[in-house]
């Protein structure tokens, strides 16, 4: 396609200029307007891009796409009932404003912030509103957003509207019309910032010629609104931000916000009411909330007073919110104001509330619960997009114009029954924006989600914002479900703007106390599980690994190699419980292990195998995803990512294997290395290192078990011992110490007795213990050992007290070392013990709670 | 006539437990026939934490939460209410024919105009429940 002999300056031409852009007829586009030539805003912007030429911007494109990923920025999309997590698509070419516009939108939507802002205090305070017939009783009543437990629940302070977003679109005439509002937990802020990040890091240049209204300030007057709602502790709020979890379309922004702001991110689990007020379960016991922002539904936050049995709520969050205790971002019964209907009575209402006239029109809207609007949207049908006021997941918008006779009459019916539920709606066309698609520029349709956030004075818009674009040229509706990328979107200011950090200065002489931060129990569950999944990983893959070496020295399956392998076979299914596997009546799979061995490899569905153990690693993970450095996550997503696409989708045969296991065990001590390196030695490390000592001892103990615990003949026992040591990574280490003396007695000494050794089994015992003791106990256990304590310090004790001769003693009946097995099981037993305890002490999962009332089967999310 | 009502609610658990949040309306309620003279809880264990209020309805709420480990919960409201005879089917006839009640309902207000009270109350029970 390109010529290396032309010189650059003449393949500039490359078809991403403006001048091979084709708009289309009728539609207004971002960059010319509606004339033949684009606007100065977009007239420089294009020209460097035309210089940059096509190939290069797909470099940039691509690169974006890989920092994207590297920050594991995800949306998850349902499809029936799976989910798949997509990477974010981000378009190089930002959506260009100009400032002057900007200030005009900007005080549209600021002042519609206002108003909606007045209208929700009204509706859940004095209704004077519907008192006065200003608003018909039913639009709001009828709405499932209206939650009557609400109703004078709230102070003003609480009441308040904090974030808002409107989605906007232009149409042909090229002003900006409001689609939709959104106040209950508007998302998009932390794609928007991650987006800017990422052009910034692509486009320098670009982006600083372009004089681009940074995105901090808002960001900042965010962290200021909500400290601001605390009701108590204002100087130092506890800020917590609730989301449903890590399966939301969403919950990458969750993550992002609450590492962003600094706050804790907690789901509805590690939050419990308690006398009034709300409090983090955290393993340092109860440390009481002062601020919600909430990613949660209105309707699912108290499966006490709201939707009954919700999982993702706080029971007893209104009681302690109407007793101002704790105040929720934005307010619960917030959802009252998502409301299609509302669109034709805002002119009215700004008129009544702010004396002036409505700056930025919503598109033209009809509600059917008023007699002549309804008459005109029955008989107007192909003309309109018929909504219902309540924003429900399956109901999507009906193009009249699509129906046909027989479902027309069909809904006109089902408009008259419920006139109070419909609305009719303008068909809007959005403008066109250039896109860089397949190497060439050509126009999408667009929609910019704008943010505002309340300051001290009223509120601010975020000067920008998130542009969305649709999949495909033709498609007009855009939407994150259906796929679709999404832009930067840049507001150029006059001049360059000073960089504002984020960082709050403190006053002179200040000296800032570092707030402990509290560990949720969840997380601390998570962070434990962490640390035994990534245990079990590379336990698996090392044992994996030592017997496809000792598989592929042998070809003959009945001298002593051979032996030695069935043993190990035998061992790997134990260690990974990958039963039956090679174990009891497997003769015929020790002759031919090879289809087992993949098996362990690649299959995911069996419970033990690798892919089985990165899954749970995985999700574990995920799980805390707040915590995670940007290197620690990038090493995460790395070992499950190559492991998927280089093993188990690639089709491997077992040669390939060693290599691709060799590179898992890199990155699983690449992973321990950073953790090891950039976590603080708090709770939530400890409670991960604790996680990979418990798994460690107990597969070292399962691993012995079954391979040295038996008699074998000598040079079997040789060729058993030698593989246990490398699969333990202690080989080069017995070397040293021993030479070429290879006996149990001095392996068991190495593996079960070393204090200096960080494989052996007394060394994980004892960091066990260090960790134990250190990690906060309840008050009940002051001055005495608490159970884990003393379980843990048993198994530490048992193996420090025995005498590795006892050990090697054999019986002659069942050819085992029966001191030995009993020392190992009597251990193992201990550390599942151990583990219970564990889970009762610290992780509170077995208090789930449980609603009396009877409950609906709906879904949740 | 005065009556006295005792209304006993128990549960037994199978297992202790830590904690227990509950929304009560045991308590009658005033309306035109019936006046409720007194009204009170005894719970078994005793709350750490019970807060009353009145719902959106005008009904009696009781929030209440036991913090302690229990197995089992008693919930007794006494009351003592008041009930007016029952009128006699001649006092009761309607003030306006059914006819007329679903026009006023259905009635377009123009805005700005003050909605009376009654209606708009009665507006609201029109709409499907929640």
């Amino acid at each position: 396609m390109k010529q290396n002999s032309l010189p650059h300056s003449e393949r500039y031409d490359d078809a991403i200029g403006a001048q091979h852009y084709a708009t289309q007829l009728g539609t207004y586009d971002e960059m010319y307007a509606t004339q033949n030539k684009p606007l100065p805003h977009w007239e420089q912007f294009m020209t460097v891009l035309g210089k940059m030429g096509g190939e290069e911007l797909e470099r940039r494109r691509r690169e974006a796409q890989r920092l994207l990923r590297n920050n594991g920025v995800t949306y998850n999309v349902y499809v029936e009932s799976q989910s798949l997590v997509r990477p974010w698509q981000l378009d190089p070419i930002p959506l260009l404003i100009s400032n002057q516009e900007w200030t005009t939108i900007a005080a549209g939507l600021e002042q519609r912030a206002e108003l909606l802002n007045l209208l929700l205090n009204d509706i859940y305070g004095e209704q004077r509103l519907l008192k006065k017939g200003l608003l018909p009783i039913e639009l709001i009543y009828g709405h499932h957003g209206f939650l009557r437990p609400c109703v004078g629940a709230f102070d003003e302070l609480q009441r308040q509207l904090t974030l808002y977003s409107a989605d906007l679109a232009r149409g042909p005439d090229g002003r900006m019309w409001v689609l939709d509002d959104r106040t209950q937990a508007p998302s998009g802020t932390g794609y928007a910032l991650e987006n800017r990040t990422v052009m910034t890091r692509v486009l320098p240049d670009l982006f600083h010629e372009a004089h681009v209204h940074r995105l901090s300030m808002f960001f900042r007057a965010l962290r200021s609104a909500l400290e601001r709602l605390a009701p108590h502790n204002k100087e130092a709020p506890r800020i917590v931000v609730l989301t449903p979890g890590a399966l939301n379309e969403t919950y990458f922004e969750h993550a992002y916000l609450a590492s962003y702001l600094g706050y804790t991110l907690v789901q509805g689990d590690d939050l419990t009411v308690r006398d009034g007020r709300v409090w983090i379960k955290s393993l340092q016991g109860l440390n009481q909330v002062d601020v919600i922002l909430r990613r949660v539904d209105d309707f699912f936050c108290d499966p006490l007073e709201l939707r009954a049995g919700s999982k993702l709520g706080v029971t007893g969050l209104l009681e302690a919110t109407r007793r101002g205790n704790v105040t929720v971002a934005n307010p619960l019964g917030s959802s009252v104001l998502e409301n299609n209907g509302l669109l034709p009575f805002l002119p009215g209402l700004a008129r009544y509330f702010l004396g002036s006239e409505l700056l930025l029109p919503s598109v033209a809207t009809w509600w059917c619960g008023q007699r002549r609007e309804r008459e005109f949207v029955v008989h107007n049908l192909e003309r309109l997009v018929i909504k219902k006021i309540n924003r429900s997941p399956g109901r999507q918008a009906i193009l009249g114009a699509l129906l046909s006779q027989r479902e027309k009459a069909e809904l006109r019916d089902e408009i008259r029954a419920k006139p109070y539920l419909f609305i009719g709606q303008e068909q809007v066309g959005f403008s066109t924006v250039p896109a860089f698609v397949n190497g060439h520029i050509e126009p999408r349709h667009a929609i910019l989600r704008s943010f505002v956030v309340a300051n001290q004075k009223g509120y601010q818009a975020m000067p920008g914002g998130l542009t969305r674009i649709a999949a495909d040229k033709d498609t007009v509706i855009v939407s994150n479900q259906s796929g679709g990328l999404s832009k930067d979107t840049w507001v150029m200011a006059e001049a360059p703007e000073q960089e504002v950090s984020l960082w709050l200065k403190p006053q002179r002489d200040q000296l800032v106390e570092p707030t402990a931060e509290p560990l949720p129990s969840r997380a601390a569950d998570n962070l434990y599980w962490v640390g035994r999944h990534l245990e079990r990983i590379e336990f698996s893959a090392r044992l994996l690994r030592i017997v496809l070496q000792k598989l592929f020295e042998n070809t003959d399956f009945d001298d002593s190699g051979g032996q030695c392998l069935h043993v190990l076979l035998g061992a790997l299914t134990q260690v990974t419980a990958t039963y039956p596997g090679f174990v009891g009546d497997a003769s015929r799979l020790l002759k031919a292990p090879e289809q087992e061995l993949l098996s362990i490899a690649c299959n995911g569905s069996r419970p033990g195998t690798l892919p089985s153990s990165l899954k749970a690693f995985n999700l574990s993970a995920l799980n805390v995803r707040d915590l995670w450095s940007q290197d620690t996550w990038l090493c995460i997503d790395d070992i499950q990512q190559r492991w998927q696409s280089k093993v188990i989708a690639a089709d491997i045969t077992l040669e390939q294997l060693q290599e691709h296991l060799n590179e898992l065990i890199a990155g699983v001590v690449a992973f321990t290395g950073l953790i090891s390196e950039s976590m603080t030695r708090e709770s939530g490390w400890m409670m991960l290192d604790s996680g990979r000592r418990l798994e460690r001892a107990l597969l070292l103990m399962a691993f012995l078990r079954s391979t040295v615990v038996l008699r074998h003949d000598e040079y079997i026992q040789n060729q058993i011992l030698e593989s246990v040591l490398n699969a333990t990574d202690s080989l080069s280490i017995y070397q040293r110490r021993y030479r070429s003396y290879i006996q149990l007695p001095m392996v068991l000494e190495l593996l079960l007795l070393d204090e200096s050794h960080p494989r052996s089994l007394v060394y994980q015992l004892q960091q066990l213990y260090g960790h134990i003791t250190t990690l906060p106990r309840g008050k009940k256990h002051k001055g005495r050992l608490s159970s884990v304590e003393r379980i843990v310090f048993k198994a530490f004790t048992d193996i420090r007290l025995v005498k590795p001769q006892e050990l090697s003693v054999a019986h002659e009946e069942d050819g085992i070392y029966a001191n030995l097995e009993g020392l190992l099981s009597t251990n193992t037993e201990l550390l599942w013990q151990a583990s219970d305890k564990i889970a009762e002490a610290y992780f509170n999962h077995a208090q789930k709670a449980q609603q009396l009332a009877p409950t609906r089967q709906e879904d949740e999310l | 006539m005065k009556y006295r009502i005792v209304h006993i609610t128990t549960y037994h658990y199978s297992q202790p437990v830590g904690l227990c949040q509950n929304e009560a309306r045991l308590q009658p309620r005033k309306f035109w026939r019936q006046q409720c003279l007194s009204s009170h809880y005894e719970i078994d264990p005793v709350p750490a934490d019970f807060h009353s209020r009145t719902d959106f309805f005008g009904n009696d709420v009781a929030y209440f939460a036991i913090q302690q480990s229990h197995a089992e919960l008693t919930v007794t409201t006494t009351s003592e209410v008041e009930l007016s005879p029952e009128p006699k089917r001649s006092d009761t006839a309607p003030a306006m024919a059914w006819e007329q009640v679903r026009e006023l309902l259905q009635a377009q207000r123009s805005a700005g105009h003050e909605e009376n009270p009654d209606v708009l109350e009665a507006k609201q029970f029109v709409l499907d429940s929640p």
